[in-house]
């Protein structure tokens, strides 16, 4: 009985272990970014267009990568760019609940504030070397 | 008469631009200068997509090339607790001051301040470095300087005009360096 209760006890303990593990993991920052700019531009598309469901199923996916950005960014001693991608998710979720509600404008201008701070995280954090781009801490 | 006129102006600014020339090519123009490029090249790391800080090591090993393993340093406060210069003795406690700095600073800019003879003319002209030999061996350069870099933390800029005193013994090597940062100031936009 006593040995049943250990194992059972070992394996809660691996399971914890290992999904602990999996969530200090993150992707590559490049496939986030990537993922970033394509998400962007559908979105974009779908707000010049009025598609406000499409618009707001961006958004949401938007709201995610920047959650992953900003779990990047967490435990490298920048805040700064901790704070441009907790505000393009707020950006992103003041995008998604005006697609909701049907209000595009509100939605384009939220769109804008997002993408300011894509800019402004870019300018201070990206280094075009013209065959690609470098993380600046 | 034109012609005398026209010719003595080119020989005096042949003779301004050799001179100058001559300034900017001394021993002691190139330590200072390679110095002050050692310091400034401490932020040109980057993160990998991983997340991992990668470089840093061989920037720092740059910089500690400059050093003697006996230097004697004075260097600004470290952080807010700390009043007044600190005192590194030994190449490793240097080592750290100049891994902190690559950790933790970023847009590191310091320059060699400029000068002209004119009494306004403190932003243009030559940047001078003060050399002399030392009694005991060795040579000693100081020059001033201003210093400008950003916190990695938070990006708030700060600059702050000093001045650089560096003795070096008969090898070559950094025995004493003395790093002086007065009133810093963070730069604020307008």
């Amino acid at each position: 009985m006593k040995r049943q209760f250990a194992l059972i006890i070992i394996v809660i303990a691996a399971v914890c272990a290992g999904t602990f593990a999996f969530a200090q993991q993150h992707r590559p920052y490049n496939e986030i970014m990537k993922d970033v700019g394509a998400t962007f531009a559908s979105l974009k598309k779908n707000l010049d267009s009025n598609s406000a469901a499409a618009a707001a199923e961006d958004a949401a996916k938007l709201q995610g990568l920047f959650t992953e950005t900003e779990a990047f960014w967490a435990p490298l001693n920048t805040g700064d760019a901790v704070n441009y991608a907790k505000r393009a998710r707020d950006g992103a979720a003041a995008v998604a609940a005006a697609a909701k509600s049907n209000d595009m404008t509100k939605a384009l201008a939220s769109y804008a504030v997002t993408q300011k701070n894509c800019g402004n995280c870019h300018l201070a954090h990206r280094e075009d070397t013209g065959k690609g781009f470098l993380i600046r801490p | 008469m034109r012609r005398l006129i026209i010719s003595t102006l080119i020989l005096l600014l042949t003779s301004i631009e050799v001179h100058a020339q001559a300034a900017a090519d001394s021993p002691e123009q190139k330590l200072a200068e390679e110095w002050i490029k050692r310091l400034n090249a401490l932020d040109d790391w980057y993160l990998s997509v991983d997340g991992k800080e990668g470089g840093i090591e061989p920037l720092v090993d740059s910089m500690m090339e400059l050093y003697s393993p006996d230097v004697v340093a004075e260097v600004p406060p470290h952080d807010k607790d700390q009043i007044g210069p600190v005192m590194l003795r030994g190449k490793e406690n240097v080592r750290k001051w100049a891994d902190r700095i690559a950790r933790s600073q970023v847009r590191l800019n310091y320059i060699l301040k400029r000068q002209t003879e004119g009494p306004t003319g403190e932003y243009e002209g030559w940047r001078l470095v003060y050399s002399t030999k030392l009694p005991w061996g060795g040579s000693a350069i100081a020059f001033q300087i201003i210093g400008v870099w950003s916190s990695r933390e938070d990006r708030r800029r700060f600059t702050a005009p000093g001045a650089v005193f560096i003795q070096y013994g008969p090898d070559g090597k950094i025995r004493r360096l003395r790093l002086l940062l007065g009133e810093i100031d963070q730069v604020v936009p307008l």
